[in-house]
This record gives C-alpha cells, structure tokens and sequence, in this order.
C-alpha cells in the first residue's frame, strides 16, 4: 500500500507539471484542445491525491509500524478515532491533506467557473497547479509520507496526547483549509494580470472564495483557542504564540482586502492595491506553515537541519519575485477608473481601514519576527511575548474598532460633515453615557472604560443601520416587522453580513476584555471531603480515583460546586500520565463550568501523599462572549457569502459583457 | 426621529444592566482561605512575570517547577518585607529580559516597541496627506436637496417595489 501511495505522489508531480505548462500555453495560444487537456490532468492529480491520502489512511488504521509515519502518530490501543485524524497530526501527513485540500479546492473551482471568463480560467487553474507543484516537490522529496523503517517496531509512539481533543482534531483542517484556501483569489489575481483582464470580474469570481477561505482560517482559530482554554490548563485561548501568529497575519491581510476589494467593485479604484493584499495574504499563507513547520521558532540553527525550511523559503521567494514582476509589467492596466470623490466617504473610510489593518499585521509580524531577527544579527533570541502585543497592537485594534462604528454610517462617493455628524453624534453620546455608567458602577481601570466605550460606539452604530434599514424596509414592503427585518438581510446579504461580522467582532471584544482585565487565579490544596470557598462559589473536594487504559493512567478528583446555595453540579479534573510517549508526558485535563457571565475554571496540579489534591482555580468572566462572538462572526460570513441572485445577475451582465466583446474581436478578426 | 430614541433609550437601558450585572462586585477577588497556597500579593506579581521555559505563559498560570520556585521565592522575598519592584528585579536578574514577557524599553530594543506604532502613523499619515492633495482641507462638498415631483415619487417607489419582489 505503501509503495501506490509513493507512486501516487509521483505521478501527481509529474501531472501537475504537465497541468501548469498545457493550461498556461493553452491560454497563451488559445489551444482549447490543450487546455481541455490541462483540465483533465487537474483531475487525475486530485485522483492521485486521494489515492495516496487514502493509502496513508489504511496503513494507519492497520498500524503498519514499519512506515515512519504510521509509527509516530499511532500506537497501540490509541482510539481509531485518533488513529484516523492523526494523519493530519505530522508533519508529512499535514502537507499530504494540504495538497488534498487544494486539489479540492482546483476541482470546485473549476466546476462552479466552468461557464465563466474563459480567457481567465486557464490561467487560475495553471497557478493553482503551479502551487500544487510546490507542494508535490515538498512531499515527494522533503517530507515523504511512505518512508519506510529499517525495522519494524513492536508498538508506536502514538499521537501526541496534546492532539487528542476533539476540537484539537478539528483545528488544523479548518486552518489548513483556509491557508490553502487563499491560493484562489490569489490565482484569480495572477489570471488577471496574466491575461490583461483587471477589471472587476476577478474580483467578483474570487469573492466567495475569499470569504470561505477567511471564515475557515477563522474557524480555525476559534477551534485552535477553544482547545487552549479547554486543554491547556492555563486559562487562555490565546497567547500570542508564534504559531497563532501565523494563522493571524494572513487573516489580518485577508480581512484588509476583503474591504478593499469591495472599493474596486463599486468604484473601480484600489486596483493596485488590491493586488499587492492578496499577494501578501497568500504568501503569508505559506509563510506561516513555514514558521510553524521550518523549526525556525524554535532557532535558527533548526531551520537548517530540516530541509523543508529551505523549501518554502524559495518558493515564497520565487512567489513574491514572481507576483510582483508580474505586477510591475501590468501596471498600466490597473490604473483606476474614477478619482475619489471626496475625503469624507466610504473609500476614504476604507483606506484608513486597510493602513489600521496593515499596521496590526505589522506589529503581529515584527513581534513574531523580531526573536528570530535578533538572534540572527547579535546570536542572542530576544523573547517578545504578551505584553508586547496586547501593548502595542491593542490601540490600534482600539482604533480600528471605533473606525468600524464609524465606517458603515458614511455612504459612497461623498457626504457633508453635517450628514455624517447627524449619524455619528447618537452612537457617540451612547457610547459617553455607557462609559458614565461603567464608571459609576465600579469600574475603575480607564483602559477598560474607553475599550467599552468604543465597542458600545461602533455596537450603537451598527444597530442604529440596521433600525434605518428595518424601517425603510417596512415602509417598502409593508412587511410584518419580524419578517421585513429578515427580508432586510435576505436582501443585502453582503452588506448585513459583514454588519452581522461586525456585531460578532465586537461580541468577542467585549469577553477579551472582560476576560483579560478581571480573570482570577488562586491555588488550593484540599483534603478528601474537605469544603472551600472561591468568590461566590463553594467546592468540595470527594476524593481521588485512579485508572488506567492501554495507553494512560489518569488521576480523576471530583469536586462538588454550589454557586450561593444553589448545587451546580460535580467537576472532575484530572491528569494522565501517558506512559508509551518517549519519556512519559503528563497531561491536565481541564474541567470547566461555564456561565453566560463568567467560567469557574479547574486545574488539577498534583495529588498529594496524604490524599489531598492541589488545584488551580480560575473565575474567568466573560469567556463564553468570546466563543458566541467567534459564532456570531462565521454566521455573518456565511450571510455574507450565501447566493445572491442580484449578484448572479451583475455577473450574468458581466459574462454578456465579455461574451459580447468576444463576439466583437472575433468578428474583427474575421 | 422620536422612535429613534425610544431605541436609543433601550439599547442604553440594556447596557446599564449589563454593566450592572458584570460590576466589579462580580469581580472582587476570592476571600482568603486557610487552603490558599499563597496570599493575593503573591498574585499581583505573579501576574506580571512569565515563565522563563515556557512561550508566554504567565507565572500565576503556570505549572512548571520553576514557576512553583518562583512563586515561594516571591512568599519568602514578601515576608522579608521586599517590594514588588525589588522582587521583580531579582528575577530579572536571574533569569534575564524573557522573565518580563518582553524586551525592556532600553537601548535598540526600543525599535521593537516604536517601530508599528511609528510605521503606522506615518503611513496614516501618508494617507491623510494624498487625501488633503486630492481635496481642499475643510471644503465640504455640496449636497443640493432635489425635490423629486410626487409623479416620480410614486415612480420611484414602485419600481422600488418591483426591485424588492424580484429579488
């Protein structure tokens, strides 16, 4: 099985080079027959993907332990659920779902665009292909999945008992979904250049696809933080790792050119600028499976003991190089077809927008780079962590928020400082009798006063939109008022989405900020039967249980909690002991009780000689706005993204459009 | 206008609740206990060092040893009557620039502190200058108020309509 596998790899390199150069030359010089060709090669390499991804799948859930891979992430008695999800815990096996994920990607593009832009969609299968190239060069010559052992062990490592959480397991698909996911709109942008056609159809096409590729990286890391906090042990969901990073900075850019794109649909402007976002939000894409997966975080001396480092390094060269070269040759097509109108309006609101974000992508970058930068100049890795970023990157995410409330009140093209001020003026005296409020109830932290202030500024705003719409709409269609609200968004999905986006960012900001700012810890030791109090809650502690499985012994210690009198039920932390990973690992596994308003939170940290047991308890507030924020946020998305048959209709006038210049060039030809 | 403020009024209303509900008497922090293994002040500065092994983890959060030994160090370092600056320090001292959670403000690491602040505003500013080169400062740009005759009102309308049911 091993060796289909290998020659699936193979063949699906060799394919995908034939792909990229048929659909590339095939558009070049309008050979349909090469170009049908190229399509059917893209076929067979998803074929041939499938086939070795499958075959690593049965060789894991056979444990065949003379395959390297196989022996790494599964063992003995490990749950097949596992076993099978585990393909994606590697390195070799993550790039294989990779190469996967993008041949579905290949495919759905091409089916859903199989009647559109003929003169462009050569071009964005063959850069599709072309990044399948990379990747098929990686797996078959850096990271090879079917590498086999010169002995045959008796049992495996096992996946690392870390992974083994469900939302762990869900968590780099998602991500891996939505890095691979930004190669379309990056692939229509390079169609557009390559093909000289810079108008708004790339853009439109593309957009889907751009927002299902943000709403998985999204998805990917809400499951990524929500893991964290419910496996980690130390309270958070997010730490301003190098590896979160990674997924933030290409969600940053992807979040930038989302806005922008939207200047360029409606005004024709930002065409450049546009451009160089979805480079950057792909390269970024590449970039951070290059930090996670180079060791480069680790030091720099790692990155060049493993060769996929050196891999990577040369493709995001030879990409940017490449994008940009491309770019520069192109230049007189993308110059804009209006001017801006006036400096108080939309696109004005929306270039701010793209600086702040790009700003934020900037600190989020240097922060990450600048340990790896230091210890490359002076040999010594300087550590920048938490308080860098929540000190530096917190004000502009502060600035960003208010320019959010401010942004969907300023209409295209132009308006009057008088007309913007009657919008602005009612959210801004929300937002001073909120902080009032605030203040005069107790909280005494001003960071915290302003943070609020601004979240009920741009959350006042943002109802006030959709009150003026609901009544319009009502006054239209003389609607009862519960449906003229839902035919309100059914109407504008993209407009109401992205507001709905917009009410979940700030659902979430309001928990990070709770939660950040009133998060308690303390440590207690209990004996068995033994009572304490936390804040408002009581705890019992019974009495520790022991237990053991084919791959762990697990330490459970139930405790009793009443919040006031009122019983809310029994917690039971625990730790495991993994003993068949090399040097045994101990785990925490996390018991949490969550309200609306705040988490009681449970670490068991050891288990003493005398049957007393150690935790650390945390009452984090506010943690549960975080997740229904991140909810809240994709189901915006998906508003967003939902078919539109009035954008149907604008790209039916558009294919017309094309079909008709076609016509025009044929006929003049002829 | 007037229906503009009642919902005003009710969003505000919601939110004074809920500032009320989530007041810092939720927040107060828990009462001591004989089963505490370290006194509040031991949080106050435990909150602001970071692990010296780990990538980011706050030593109040943190269950390695050596956070353990950081945090009896500190109850020992409190009962000898030091500060929460000097017991800061000591571990400085011992452990390096990494225990603080960032690099310290002092010397080139500066460039790492200014560096996205400054590149930001210099690039707002940027775009602030193009916008003003593009528009004369305070010029406000002129919005006639057109009076559309009620034949073209009832027009507008119904083709308004007729947009809204095809959808």
């Amino acid at each position: 099985m091993s060796n289909i596998g290998y020659l699936s790899l193979l063949g699906a390199l060799a394919l995908s080079v034939y792909a990229t150069l048929a659909l590339f030359f095939g558009a070049r010089r309008r050979l349909p027959e090469l170009i049908a060709s190229g399509r059917r090669a893209t076929i067979g390499i998803a074929i041939l993907n499938a086939v070795a991804f499958l075959a690593l799948e049965y060789l894991l859930i056979v444990q065949d332990f003379n395959v390297e891979y196989v022996a790494r992430q599964t063992s003995i008695g490990q749950p097949l659920f596992y076993t099978i999800t585990g393909i994606w815990g590697g390195q070799e096996g993550s790039l294989l779902f990779w190469v996967l994920l993008l041949s579905l990607y290949t495919l759905g593009v091409m089916w859903v665009h199989r009647d559109d832009a003929p003169e462009l969609m050569p071009y964005v299968l063959s850069v599709m292909n072309f990044v399948m190239v990379f990747f098929l060069v990686v797996l078959n010559f850096s990271a090879p999945p079917f590498r086999r052992l010169d002995f045959v062990p008796v049992d495996g490592q096992g996946l690392n008992p870390l992974l083994q959480h469900p939302a762990m397991i869900m968590h780099p698909p998602n991500l891996y979904a939505g890095f691979v996911g930004f190669t379309v709109p990056y692939a229509f942008a390079m169609a557009a250049l390559l093909s000289g056609r810079t108008g708004a159809t790339w853009v439109r096409l593309s957009r889907r696809w751009t927002l299902i590729a943000w709403m998985f990286l999204g998805l990917g890391m809400l499951l990524g933080g929500w893991w964290a906090y419910n496996e980690l042990g130390w309270g958070g969901y997010w730490a301003w790792d190098p590896v979160e990073n990674a997924s933030l900075m290409p969600w940053l850019i992807g979040t930038a050119f989302l806005h922008s794109v939207m200047v360029q649909e409606q005004r024709g402007m930002f065409k450049v600028w546009n451009m160089l976002l979805i480079i950057l939000a792909f390269v970024l894409s590449i970039f951070g499976t290059f930090l996670t997966r180079s060791g480069v975080l680790d030091s720099i001396h790692a990155f060049a003991v493993s060769s996929i480092g050196v891999y990577f390094l040369v493709f995001i060269a030879i990409t940017l190089l490449g994008s940009f070269m491309l770019l520069y040759d192109r230049l007189p097509l993308l110059k804009s077809e209006r001017e801006l109108d006036a400096p108080l309006s939309r696109e004005a609101a929306f270039l701010v927008n793209n600086i702040l974000f790009l700003g934020i992508w900037f600190t989020v970058f240097w922060g990450t780079m600048y340990p790896i930068i230091s210890e490359l100049v002076t040999g010594r890795r300087i550590f920048v962590g938490p308080p860098f970023f929540n000190m530096v990157a917190g004000p502009l995410l502060l600035v960003m928020l208010a320019l959010m409330g401010i942004g969907p009140l300023l209409p295209w093209r132009r308006t009057s400082w008088t007309h913007a001020k009657r919008h602005v003026i009612p959210p801004i005296i929300f937002a001073l009798v909120l902080m009032v409020v605030l203040w005069l109830v107790g909280v005494r932290r001003w960071i915290v006063v302003v943070a609020y202030g601004v979240v009920g500024f741009a959350t006042a705003g943002h109802i006030l939109e959709f009150w003026r719409g609901w009544r319009a709409q009502r006054a239209r269609s003389g609607s009862h008022p519960v449906a003229a609200f839902f035919e309100l968004i059914a109407k504008n999905r993209r407009r109401y989405g992205g507001y709905i986006v917009h009410l979940g960012v700030l659902l979430l900001t309001i928990g990070v900020i709770g939660s950040k700012f009133y998060e308690q810890v303390v440590d207690i030791t209990l004996a068995p039967g033994e009572r304490t109090h936390v804040g408002e809650y009581t705890v019992q502690f019974l009495e520790a249980e022991g237990s053991r499985d084919q791959i762990k012994e697990r330490v459970a210690t139930p405790l009793h909690l009443w919040k006031g009198e009122r019983f809310l039920g029994t917690l039971v932390p625990s730790l495991d002991y993994y003993f068949k990973v090399p040097g045994g690992q101990r785990e925490t596994e996390v018991a949490v009780r969550s309200s609306l308003f705040e988490d009681f939170y449970v670490v068991l940290t050891g288990v003493n000689r005398d049957g007393s047991a150690t935790f650390k308890i945390f009452i984090n507030p506010l943690v549960a706005w975080v997740w229904a924020g991140s909810l809240l946020l994709l189901f915006g998305t998906w508003v967003a993204m939902w078919p539109d048959p009035r954008e149907e209709r604008i790209l039916e006038r558009l294919r017309a459009r094309e079909a008709s210049r076609r016509s025009l060039l044929g006929t003049s030809q002829a | 206008m007037k229906r503009w403020w009642v919902l005003m009024l009710i969003v505000a209303g919601s939110a004074v609740l809920m500032a009320l509900w989530f007041s810092p008497a939720q927040a107060q922090g828990p009462e001591p206990e004989s089963e505490r293994l370290y006194p509040e002040e031991v949080y106050e500065i435990t909150r602001e060092l970071y692990c010296p092994l780990c990538a980011g983890l706050r030593v109040d959060v943190c269950e390695l040893p050596v956070c353990d030994d950081m945090r009896e160090i500190i109850v020992q370092k409190l009962e000898a009557g030091e500060s929460k600056e000097e017991i800061k320090q000591y571990f400085y001292e011992l452990y390096g620039p990494k225990v603080l959670g960032a690099p310290e403000r002092r010397g080139v690491n500066w460039l790492v502190w200014v560096l996205p602040g400054v590149a930001t505003v210099l690039a707002l500013a940027g775009g602030v200058r193009w916008l003003r080169r593009h528009f004369a400062a305070g010029e406000e740009p002129e919005m006639p108020i057109i009076e559309i005759p009620a034949p073209y009102q009832a027009r507008l309308e119904r083709e308004l309509r007729r947009f809204e049911q095809e959808g």
